[in-house]
């Protein structure tokens, strides 16, 4: 006891006395208040009325398809080198994130850091299916409106139809993965969406969100990763443009040869090889890889 | 310009009256040792407006120049800059108090944050191989743009919160300040090594099952092949010496996180640390954890070891890259590099300079420096 008082003394008067306070003073939230604030919003989040979910997940793919798009555009005949392309469009990209971050829309894949509020007690499953289902349905179709709108535009015949081509070849590339791919390259992209969300609930301001969102969400748009908002847009989109003349000859024309796409189908290339495997993926790395983990480090009561 | 001096040298003299010859109060609650500090200054209530009074102070220094425009006393002025980021002292000794929590913290939270802060420095190591792989700009830029985006890594560490072993070299600060135990620092950092092992590895699993190394006709499976191998080819020497270098960055970076207050300033803090240390080539323990085994799997992989070989312009020997490689020809002396530069370069160095017991640094430098410049 003694020694523990002594202990105590010496590392005041060592310290002084700012070693005992200054660590609250911070604008930042510490990851411990950042578990409290997810498991707040949570709660509010699964308690929200159906339509102002419905609407706010519309929100959510359109901006994930806008982003998409911004992303194919600026990517789609870049003389750069393979890995510097894949970085500008990654760094384009965030741009949805940052929409949905700061406009507070649902989005399926962040919204898997609910799930935190679940593990803790505060919510019950039926309360996260209902949201996380009515996200996906609202994604769906927000990003299949931005499809439409797309089409209409006509912005897919930029640069002599190869931006159409672009996005053919990757919706094709897509829609030919084997499970197992598919639904690791889904665990890492929800990781890092995840954590881009859970980086942004450590700050007070826009530019800090901004920030932090800028590493996660580009690295998984570089990297290739899956993530089901955006192959909702960019299969549908691919699905469309597979059936233009003009897009298939820019696509022989980039491919050197003609390209193989009989799997490009809307039931059991999109749904069932693509989207079935990306959904798994994307809801065990949320879920369990970063809210699960993060419940249980920081929220979890300890045992007696 | 003579009258504004002579106004703001008015200031100091808030309390002129019963200073005529006044021991200055130090912080410490131990009554000086130094002779050299009696001197007269103005000892308005020094003690318990030093923490958090940025905003009070400025105000009140406001307010004094009003009362006490006409009263001429020459003496040390008192300007407080009124600054959001932590001075070096407060960094210390928030990076001490910070000590003393994390290293009594649960094993098993430790480990699992631990496992976080690997596998996040995984996913910024296989960001920086994908964005560097075929980069047609010449070798130092492409290395500065891998170096920005590895970035990633400590990003979500430092804001998100992790145990990394290399970052966690710091806390010998607070064990020097008989804030932790001997045991607890040995158990804290070999949970947390233990944990940024397995979260390495989970992520090369990962990364090896997304057949990311396929991207690219393989081009970004062979560079990590070419980066695995140059790893395991170093002489102990250069494998110690690049590992000082590092850690002593990556503990430079810390310590100019505790600065900021905010997560863009930890963010572009950040940036430039590590990004030095990466671009210059040195060498992670917990990155080099991803790396290495990541090259051992790729090594199966013929078209991998062709794509690596077209690109080196040579057959490679990769007779190195094993297990044995990894923990004997690398992991080794990194670790021993790592834990020398975090704990002697950063850790002891700036104990020394800020924490040393019975220094009362901060206010001794402030006052003899006013003293010298302005008198």
């Amino acid at each position: 006891m003694s020694d523990q008082d002594k202990k105590e003394e010496k590392s005041i008067s060592s310290a002084t006395q700012l070693a005992n306070t200054p660590f609250i003073d911070i604008d930042a939230y510490a990851p411990k208040m950042m578990a409290n604030r997810v498991g707040q919003v949570g709660i509010s989040k699964a308690n929200m009325g159906f339509l102002t979910t419905l609407a706010l997940s519309i929100l959510a793919g359109v901006f994930i398809a806008l982003g998409a798009q911004l992303m194919m555009m600026v990517t789609h005949t870049a003389t750069s080198s393979f890995g510097l392309n894949a970085l500008v469009g990654g760094v384009t990209f965030t741009m949805a994130l940052v929409l949905i971050v700061i406009t507070g829309a649902e989005l399926f894949t962040g919204n898997c850091l609910i799930a935190m509020s679940f593990f803790a007690g505060k919510i019950t499953s039926g309360d996260l299916s209902r949201n996380l289902i009515i996200a996906f349905i609202g994604n769906l179709i927000g990003a299949l409106s931005i499809v439409f709108w797309i089409y209409i535009s006509a912005q897919w015949t930029a640069h002599n139809h190869l931006l159409g081509a672009k996005i053919v070849i990757a919706a094709n590339d897509k829609v030919n993965l084997t499970f197992g791919v598919a639904f690791a390259r889904g665990v890492l992209c929800n990781v890092l969406v995840c954590l881009g969300i859970w980086l942004c609930y450590s700050a007070r301001n826009n530019l800090d969100k901004v920030l932090s969102l800028l590493w996660p969400i580009s690295c998984l748009i570089a990297c290739g990763f899956e993530h089901c908002v955006v192959n909702m847009w960019l299969i549908p989109m691919g699905l469309i443009l597979k059936g233009n003349r003009f897009v298939m000859e820019a696509v022989e024309r980039v491919n050197g040869g003609p390209l193989d796409v009989t799997n490009l189908t809307c039931g059991k290339g999109f749904i069932v090889d693509n989207l079935i495997p990306v959904v798994l993926g994307n809801l065990f790395g949320g879920i369990i890889l970063v809210a699960g983990v993060y419940w249980f480090v920081f929220l979890r009561t300890p045992k007696k | 310009m003579a009258e504004k001096k002579k106004t703001s040298k008015s200031v100091k003299a808030t309390k002129p009256v019963n200073t005529a010859k006044t021991v200055k109060t130090t912080k410490t609650e131990k009554p000086v040792k130094t002779k050299k500090t009696v001197r007269t200054i103005k000892a308005e209530k020094p003690v318990k407006t030093k923490k958090i009074v940025r905003t009070t102070r400025a105000v009140k220094s406001v307010k004094t120049v009003k009362e006490t425009k006409l009263v001429e006393t020459p003496k040390t002025t008192k300007v407080i800059y009124d600054v959001d980021a932590y001075s070096p002292p407060q960094i210390a000794a928030r990076l001490d108090a910070v000590a003393g929590v994390k290293a009594k913290d649960s094993a098993a939270n430790t480990f699992l944050l631990g496992v976080n802060a690997g596998a996040f420095i995984a996913l910024g190591a296989q960001f920086a191989t994908l964005v560097i792989s075929d980069s047609g700009l010449h070798a130092g830029l492409t290395a500065v743009v891998g170096a920005i985006v590895f970035c990633l890594g400590l990003i979500m560490v430092v804001v998100g919160g992790a145990e990394l072993f290399t970052g966690n070299c710091m806390i010998f600060i607070g064990y020097l300040d008989k804030r932790i135990t001997t045991r607890r620092i040995v158990d804290h950092w070999t949970i947390s090594l233990i944990g940024n092992f397995v979260g390495s590895l989970l992520v090369v699993f990962l990364v090896y099952k997304a057949q990311q190394f396929s991207f690219y006709d393989y081009v970004v499976g062979g560079k990590a092949l070419l980066i695995a191998n140059k790893k395991v080819n170093l002489t102990f020497t250069s494998a110690f010496s690049k590992a000082v270098l590092c850690n002593a960055m990556v503990c430079m970076a810390v310590w100019v996180c505790f600065s900021a207050r905010n997560v863009a300033d930890k963010i572009m803090t950040l940036i430039f640390p590590i990004g030095g240390f990466v671009a210059s080539g040195f060498e992670h323990l917990v990155a080099n954890m991803y790396f290495i085994p990541m090259g051992i799997i790729l090594k199966s992989k013929p078209e991998v070891v062709a794509a690596a070989e077209k690109m080196a312009g040579k057959t490679l020997d990769l007779s190195n890259l094993t297990w044995k490689g990894f923990i004997v020809i690398n992991q080794f002396p990194v670790f021993l590099g790592n834990v020398f530069g975090g704990v002697a370069l950063a850790g002891v160095a700036f104990w020394f300079i800020y924490l040393r017991p019975r220094l009362n640094f901060t206010f001794t430098i402030k006052e003899d420096f006013k003293k010298d410049t302005l008198s």
